[in-house]
């Protein structure tokens, strides 16, 4: 008996995840989705991804993979005939890749202390985040997304900030990405947050934002 | 046809031998992956290997005329590095395994380059391939691009399949995540045994589980590619020098036969590979006598 189909565990608040769907939509591929509660994890995911134990978890036709930017590059090689994630070319791709493991390793551990930090030391960790950020910017310089005229993997890996920062800015009062201090950054989340794929899949903001505070809350008290 | 002599390797023998290599470097330049195709598709004997050294030829006669380079790329290969970072040592297992000439350029991260700073402004560090002068950075994203520009030439280091492709990567990935750490862990920030001694504990467990990954990848076979090295191999091979010096300075090896016999063996297997000779490490002494080289050069970086 052969599992048939696509199924994604996933958890409707994380930004991983949101990649998988990102690339699954553009690829007009039907799937299923099942939402997990992290703190009490199906036997299902954790039979999937013993190792790791994390979402997302993408199931082709039987067949588990893990880790979010290793199955963007999974989905845009199985449905390769689909909409293109992947740049054609192997040096753009090579910088595509860069830029994702840039930001997953240092702009993202730049960009989570804001989230708890106040007062004076706020403005420290702030102005680290824009650091990264800025330098990720380089790579947008004269395109309208960071894979050129439309949405590729890059903007797929780093564009949850587009949706998520505004939130992080908002729970924790600081401000990161301002037109004064990143400004093609700024006009680039405007033009992803306006595709199609992108706007159909967004968590609800108003759901977001109560769950960031109250984890907000939680840790500020801890 | 005279012999057309590039950089003292005679290429071609006769004029019918370069006809012929010219309607195959034609049928590249026409259409590189079904030549990728056909090369796939062959079982493993002579007729793909003489069909991989006409490429190879072509590229090399190509490069030096000037002529388009499909399916292989156009330019000089240089690889920046240091020649006991595990994360050079797997661009350069890949290079052999694929027969690409390269100049290699040890850096002295004390007094880094301009070449390199120009390079990999981000990170400043080692590896940079440059191909035809233009930078590749991050070790694994070097290796795919190795692997995807010279996809027709000598073995594959990812798997074709997507799936088979993704879970390489993913133990890639693991293997720097738990591996890695636990190895910046084990030599340059414990600062006392103790904590040496929790990231030896760390590594031990990483490498537990990877004995588990190869039982499963391999089916058997020699590698985690299945009979020839591949992405997981390279990945994790390139830190089999510094476990030699590792095990020196804790007394006991950390890939221990008894715990995981077949990493044991696949260790073996991977130091006696023809594309390993030379550039993993084999004296655990030399690399322990660099060792203060290397803590001075992250101290000086952190000033």
């Amino acid at each position: 008996m052969a599992e048939k189909g696509v199924k994604v565990f996933g958890m409707w608040a994380s930004p991983m995840v949101i990649r998988v769907e990102w690339a699954l939509r553009l690829k007009g591929v039907v799937y299923e989705y099942v939402d997990e509660d992290l703190a009490s994890k199906s036997d299902a995911l954790l039979r999937r991804n013993p190792v790791t134990k994390k979402v997302p978890v993408l199931v082709h036709d039987g067949k588990p993979i893990v880790e979010s930017t290793i199955i963007v590059e999974y989905i845009d090689e199985a449905w390769k005939d689909g909409y293109p994630i992947m740049p054609a070319d192997p040096h753009d791709r090579a910088q595509a890749r860069f830029w994702a493991r840039f930001a997953d390793d240092k702009c993202n551990a730049a960009i989570y202390p804001v989230f708890t930090a106040t007062g004076k030391a706020q403005r420290e960790v702030v102005r680290e985040a824009q650091r990264c950020l800025k330098t990720l910017e380089t790579a947008l310089e004269g395109k309208k997304f960071f894979g050129g005229d439309a949405i590729g993997y890059l903007d797929v890996v780093v564009g949850w900030y587009a949706y998520w920062l505004p939130v992080i800015e908002e729970v924790s009062g600081a401000s990161i990405v301002t037109d004064e201090e990143l400004p093609l950054m700024k006009a680039w989340f405007d033009r992803f947050l306006a595709v199609d794929v992108v706007k159909d899949t967004l968590p609800p903001r108003d759901k977001l934002l109560a769950l960031n505070m109250a984890r907000r809350a939680q840790l500020l008290s801890a | 046809m005279s012999n057309v002599p590039i950089k003292g390797v005679d290429v071609y023998q006769s004029s019918s031998q370069f006809i012929y290599q010219f309607l195959i470097s034609l049928a590249v330049y026409i259409n590189p992956r079904g030549l990728a195709r056909i090369i796939r598709s062959q079982p493993e004997h002579s007729a793909t290997t003489s069909i991989n050294a006409t490429h190879v030829s072509y590229l090399r006669f190509a490069h030096h005329q000037g002529l388009p380079m499909a399916g292989g790329g156009e330019g000089e290969l240089k690889l920046l590095g240091v020649w006991t970072s595990p994360f050079v040592i797997r661009v350069r297992v890949v290079l052999n395994l694929k027969s690409l000439p390269y100049e290699y350029v040890e850096e002295n991260l004390g007094s880094k380059s301009a070449l390199l700073l120009g390079s990999n402004p981000v990170h400043q560090s080692v590896p940079v391939l440059l191909h035809g002068g233009r930078p590749v950075n991050e070790s694994q994203v070097i290796v795919q691009y190795i692997d995807e520009v010279w996809a027709g030439v000598g073995p594959s280091v990812l798997p074709a399949d997507p799936y088979e492709r993704a879970v390489a990567r993913f133990w890639a990935a693991y293997v720097d995540d738990k591996v890695g750490s636990a190895w910046t862990g084990m030599l340059f920030s414990c600062k006392t045994e103790e904590e040496r001694a929790e990231a030896v504990s760390r590594a031990v467990a990483a490498l537990e589980t990877l004995e588990g990954a190869l039982a499963e990848c391999s089916g058997g076979k020699p590698f985690f590619g299945g009979d020839a090295i591949g992405f997981v191999d390279v990945v994790l091979g390139g830190y089999l020098g510094w476990f030699g010096a590792i095990d020196k300075i804790i007394g006991r090896r950390l890939i221990d036969p008894a715990r995981t016999p077949l990493l044991a063996r696949w260790e073996e297997r991977f130091r006696a590979a023809d594309a390993a000779k030379g550039v993993v490490p084999d004296d655990a002494d030399k690399m322990l006598d660099f060792l203060p080289t290397l803590l001075a050069w992250i101290a000086s970086k952190a000033k």
